[in-house]
């Protein structure tokens, strides 16, 4: 069934063209994926452009985690079928890290900790890495140092964070500030954070979703992956995707979160999946 | 210690003791007198066996006690069985055996005894207590089960005459999906040894449950070695709890032979007067995907001696292994000495592996906690002390918890 | 690229002090019998009491039997195929360094020790030592100032002969076992050390050991007293070149420190480990002990074993002293077909006694790495406290990891607390770096040395680096 399937036949212009406003960033068509036999992504298909910003809901287990592992290339996910195309660029060819260097950035839902490796030297060597793929000059340790403590103050994070190892007896808000930091630092044009906001008190929320939107430019695009609407009350998606067995049932704007936050996600299921006509072209 | 070459005499009059005991004039091969450990043998590095080559050889015998059994009998899929002194396993008054319901002997020429211990330690070479039970024409049972009931085996072996000597022999059969419970009550209250070997295979699926409780006393020694080779998704837990003896020495031998399978020990040795209580084990994983969690936990006081070497081997065959150990020590006396080893080998990347060992005296503040709220010193040490052992103790089966012998370890001496 | 195919990049890196110097020596005909013993302590012009020490120890060896406790696969060594004296050609007395052939001076350049004034490292005294003899030792002049001695042990037996003899095969005694036995019969040369009292030694010392020839072993013999409250940070590295026979090594280290005394001994061990299908290498049979003989005294070892073929060390603590320290920190990196069986002993004597053990190791091809380690508390030692963490990374499933704690007690109020613990590189550590531009190589190469961090804090400063950059090399490949 491939009723939300949207039809592109559009080529976008190789990378190093500027972008404009309205650019196709990432188009996923027909995709599916899955962990050894079992399939998780059963027919995705998602476009998303330059200047827009989506948000993904879904039950646990839909796949919406999924999607965004397999967009950044974990290796645990095997795709069987479909496409991600970025910037006209097969996503799929592409190492975990070309795909950072070229700018998509994945905040993680469960941020991994690594013991012994600095925060600080992680940082430098990762921003290095993006900044080489753009042809830019390397930052020395000392300006790297300053840039990202100026950096930091977006998240409102203590620079005593750059000392310790990554991630490393963070409590769960300062794991996400960790991650929306990296994204300021590698100035992604796709960002997909993923459940960026659970388990995050008020003021965390809002801080993180005061850094989102700061960073968030007409070129770039973002996907937020989200169970719950207070993270939209704070960032308002131009698009609203609900996910359920691996695909996207319904595309709708922010009334559509809205009334899922009303109804459930059991309307959803209720609703006739094949109904096109409620399911407006992004 | 006991040196070898002093011991090779009393070897040989223990062997045509027992070759005499089988009805043989003199024994039929002399290579049993290769299981003697090698002076300097890495696995009895520590574990004086004075305490064995005390006995006389020419005065052994078979004679048993009446044991001392927890509560009354259970009901239906329950079986109480004691060892009379003819080297028979009998019903508490005597009588016969009434199997009950997917429990039956078999016979034992289907599988030869020592062919299970072989498969599990993959090498000839049996361990010394196992040897020696080998020798004896002992009591035997051969035992299989079967069905999804669950079925409980209860057996108790009392010694109080001096020079006893007990080798039983249990052989278990577990079909898949057979589910045994069985408890192996030990009482000896004289300068006797018990020498027991139990080999059990567990079909896929199946669940052996043991509670090991053995007590003994100056002068006695227990080796009791077991060799179990499970198969996939079974289940093995092993709760073992010993005391009191001279030399008390188990060594379980576990092999997951296609991994996949489950494998919970828990051993408690308590050693006070000069007490030697030695635990070796080892599991074996030969398959991908097995499950070991092991705690063993020893105290020694006055001027005992507490031994533990935990090996557990994970070759490459055996990816998402998932093992860890645990050795606590608690060493109460200056004249009293704790060894412990516990060891991993490891060829396989994918595994989650960890062991840990502490030996200490008690906490001060524990025993400060206590104190503050008005109990004194000495008492407070016992309260902590027993603690210590319930941490193992309530992984028995209740019924198991109610064998009388079991209060003289929870009654630490003042 | 996957972390198995990063790891594969990483592991076929050339050893790159594998050159032969060409340079005429003088060797001592093959083999070992009493006439060599005492050829080699006639050539060294030494005193009796080294005599008869050699001879001793030569007779108590022969008796002795190679231990296999270690359960280590090598071919049999050949005791009579060994060239036991080995020496680069020179004029008797080097008055300078000017005077040092110069082909060797070029050899340490090579091998990052220049030795020139000019280019000497500004901080650190080295002593360098070629096949059997020691080549020069730096900045003698200026630690001479402070009363600080730091000499070839062949100096030492001449200039302070009633030194030597009081502390030789003092902590390490020649029956200690086979390899030492037979270091004390024929130990050529090797660092002396001696710091007075009160004295901190101004700067690091260093030893860098060379093995040049394929058919000579190397034994040498390192001696360290640290009088009352001195203290002195001392760093040993080796590398060799690389042949298809396997050479042996076989050192003694010995260290002594008083009351309040410490001594840092930091090692990174880098001697040529055999090629990838396990042919030539090291054999590296070691003995390192120190005694902590006073009350407050303080020894620390530091090693970072990445070479060698075979390893068989354990750098250990006697802790005789009341509130003595031991201290051990340990990162063993082994690949293709090493084997490495280390690990420390702390012998708690002195109440009050403390010690630390830290070992990582990190196993990899089809190489085999072990811990192996023993705690003991005596019956003295009251409140003696032993923390260890032995933790092992395996990369792919054909390394192994053994992990044989020997933990002891006679003491109630000691305590002893040991953890282990196996992993494997994190596919979810390795692939959050890669998510964020960082490649495999590099990202593998920062989670080997995140694991091996609490060990790295330990070097003094100016080792650390050249560890991490050691370790990189092992396990970087392509990416520098």
């Amino acid at each position: 069934m491939t009723s939300t399937e949207t039809i592109s036949t559009e080529t976008t212009s190789p990378c190093e063209a500027p972008i404009q406003t309205g650019d196709l960033l990432l188009s996923i068509e027909d995709l599916h994926a899955g962990v050894g036999e079992s399939e998780i992504l059963r027919g995705v298909s998602l476009q998303i452009r330059a200047g827009e910003i989506h948000a993904l809901m879904g039950r646990n287990g839909s796949g919406k985690s999924t999607l965004s592992k397999v967009i950044a290339g974990h290796p645990a996910y095997t795709v069987t079928a479909g496409t991600i195309h970025y910037r006209g660029q097969n996503l799929l060819e592409l190492s975990p890290e070309e795909r950072a260097c070229s700018g998509v950035f994945l905040g993680f839902q469960y941020p991994v900790e690594i013991p012994g490796v600095s925060n600080l030297e992680f940082l430098r060597v990762s921003c290095n890495a993006r900044r080489q793929h753009q042809g830019q000059e390397e930052l020395d340790t000392f300006t790297f140092e300053d840039h990202v403590r100026d950096t930091m103050a977006i998240v409102q994070m203590d620079p005593a964070f750059l000392e310790r190892s990554v991630n490393e007896g963070f409590s769960g808000g300062e794991k996400k500030r960790n991650e929306i930091l990296q994204m300021a630092l590698l100035e992604p044009l796709v960002a997909i954070l993923d459940e960026t906001d659970s388990g995050l008190d008020i003021d965390a929320l809002r801080i993180v979703a005061n850094g989102v939107k700061r960073l968030a430019r007409p070129t770039t695009a973002t996907l937020l992956i989200t169970h719950y609407q207070r993270l939209l009350d704070a960032i308002t998606p131009d698009f609203v995707h609900v996910m359920a067995e691996g695909r996207i049932l319904r595309t709708g704007n922010k009334d559509l979160a809205m009334a899922l936050e009303q109804r459930g996600y059991d309307w959803i299921d209720e609703t006739d999946e094949t109904d096109e006509g409620e399911t407006p072209q992004p | 210690m006991i040196h070898p070459s002093q011991s090779r005499p009393w070897l040989e009059q223990l062997l045509q003791a027992l070759a005499h005991q089988s009805g043989q004039s003199s024994p039929q091969d002399l290579r049993p007198l290769n299981c003697w450990p090698e002076p300097g043998s890495e696995a009895w590095r520590f574990t004086d066996l004075g305490c064995l080559t005390q006995l006389d050889p020419s005065r052994l015998h078979t004679q048993t006690a009446a044991p001392h059994w927890p509560g009354a009998p259970r009901g239906l899929g329950h079986l109480r069985l004691q060892l009379d002194g003819h080297g028979k396993w009998v019903g508490p008054h005597g009588e016969s055996p009434s199997w009950p319901h997917g429990l039956r002997p078999v016979d034992p020429i289907g599988l030869l005894p020592g062919q299970v211990a072989r498969t599990v330690t993959a090498s000839g070479k049996l361990p010394l207590g196992a040897r020696l039970n080998g020798l004896t024409t002992g009591p035997a049972l051969a035992l299989q089960v079967k069905g999804p009931d669950p079925v409980h085996l209860e057996l108790a072996i009392g010694v109080e005459q001096t020079q006893a000597w007990l080798a039983p022999h249990l052989l278990l059969v577990l079909e898949p999906g057979a589910h045994l419970s069985l408890t192996l009550h030990t009482a000896v209250r004289a300068q006797a040894a018990v020498v027991p070997m139990v080999e059990a295979q567990l079909g896929p699926g199946a669940h052996l449950e043991e509670a090991l409780l053995s007590s003994g006393c100056q002068g006695a020694t227990f080796l009791f070695n077991s060799f179990i080779d499970q198969s996939p998704q079974s289940v093995y837990r092993r709760t073992s709890v010993s005391w009191g003896w001279g030399l008390g020495r188990e060594e379980p031998f576990v092999r997951q032979s296609g991994g996949e399978a489950k494998t919970h020990l828990q051993g408690l040795a308590v050693a006070r007067g000069q007490s030697l209580l030695d635990t070796h084990s080892t599991v074996c994983f030969d398959g991908p995907g097995g499950q070991l969690e092991q705690r063993h936990q020893a105290l020694a006081d006055d001027q005992a001696h507490s031994i533990f070497n935990g090996c557990v081997v994970v070759p490459r065959v055996a990816q998402q292994t998932d093992a860890s150990q645990l050795s606590r020590n608690l060493l109460m006396s200056t004249r009293a000495r704790i060894d412990t080893k516990p060891q991993l080998e490891i060829v396989a990347d994918d595994v989650r592996c960890t062991h840990g060992a502490t030996i200490s005296c008690l906490q001060d503040d524990e025993l400060f906690y206590l104190q503050s709220r008005g109990i004194g010193r000495d008492q407070a040490s016992r309260l902590l002390q027993r603690g210590f052992c319930e941490e193992i103790l309530q992984h028995l089966p209740n019924f198991a918890l109610g064998w009388p012998p079991l209060q003289t370890l929870l009654n630490v001496p003042e | 690229m996957s972390s198995a195919a990063a790891i594969e990049a990483l592991t076929t890196t050339p050893y790159r002090y594998g050159f032969v110097t060409d340079i005429e020596t003088e060797k001592i005909p093959k083999g070992l019998d009493e006439s060599v013993v005492r050829l080699i302590s006639a050539k060294k012009q030494e005193p009796e009491f080294l005599l008869n020490f050699r001879l001793k120890a030569y007779r108590q060896w022969k008796a002795m039997e190679e231990p296999n406790w270690a359960a280590l696969n090598y071919h049999p060594i050949d005791y009579q195929d060994i060239v036991y004296y080995s020496a680069p050609r020179q004029k008797a007395q080097k008055a300078s360094l000017d005077e040092v052939d110069p082909a060797l001076l070029e050899t340490f350049d090579k091998l990052g020790i220049p030795l020139s004034e000019q280019k000497r490292l500004s901080n650190v005294a080295v002593d360098a030592v070629f096949d059997s003899v020691s080549i020069a030792t730096t900045y003698k002049d200026k630690l001479a100032e402070h009363g600080v001695v730091f000499c070839s042990m062949s100096e030492a037996v001449k200039e302070y002969p009633e030194l030597v003899e009081r502390y030789l095969g003092s902590v390490v005694p020649i029956t200690d076992n086979f390899f030492a036995a037979l270091n004390s019969a024929v130990f050529s040369d090797g660092s002396f050390v001696y710091i007075p009292k009160g004295v901190q030694c101004p700067m690091e010392l260093s030893t860098y050991f060379r093995i040049n020839s394929d058919d000579a072993g190397q034994f040498e013999r390192t001696l360290i007293v640290a009088e009352e409250r001195a203290s002195v940070s001392y760093l040993e590295g080796c590398t060799a070149p690389m042949f298809d026979t396997n050479q042996l090594h076989a050192a003694v280290v010995e260290l002594v420190a008083l009351d309040n005394a410490s001594i840092k001994y930091s090692t990174v061990q880098n001697w040529y480990a055999g090629d990838k299908d396990g042919k030539g290498g090291i054999y590296n049979f070691v003995t390192k002990r120190g005694l902590c003989k006073g009350t407050g005294s303080r020894i620390s070892w530091t090693q970072v074993e990445t070479g060698s073929a075979i390893t068989w060390k354990y750098p250990s603590c006697v802790l005789r002293g009341q509130d003595s320290v031991g201290e051990f920190y340990s990162v063993a990196l082994t690949n293709h077909h090493q084997q490495a069986d280390t690990g420390t002993k702390m012998v708690h004597i002195g109440p009050g006694s403390r010690s630390t053990i830290i070992s990582k190791g990190i196993s990899s091809g089809h190489s085999v790495n072990s811990y192996r380690g023993l705690v003991s508390m005596g019956p003295n030692a009251r409140g003696a406290r032993n923390f260890s963490q032995c933790d092992s990374m395996l990369i792919g499933d054909e390394a192994a990891a053994n992990t044989h704690p020997y933990i002891q007690s006679r003491q109630p109020e000691a305590t002893v607390e040991h953890e282990a613990s196996t992993c494997r590189i994190s596919e979810d550590q390795l692939f959050y770096l890669q998510s964020r531009g960082i490649g495999a190589e590099v990202a593998v190469s920062m989670l080997v040395s995140g694991f091996c961090r609490d060990v790295f804090n330990q070097l003094p400063m100016e080792f650390a680096a050249e560890a991490d950059k050691l370790l990189a090399l092992k396990l970087e490949g392509s990416v520098g």
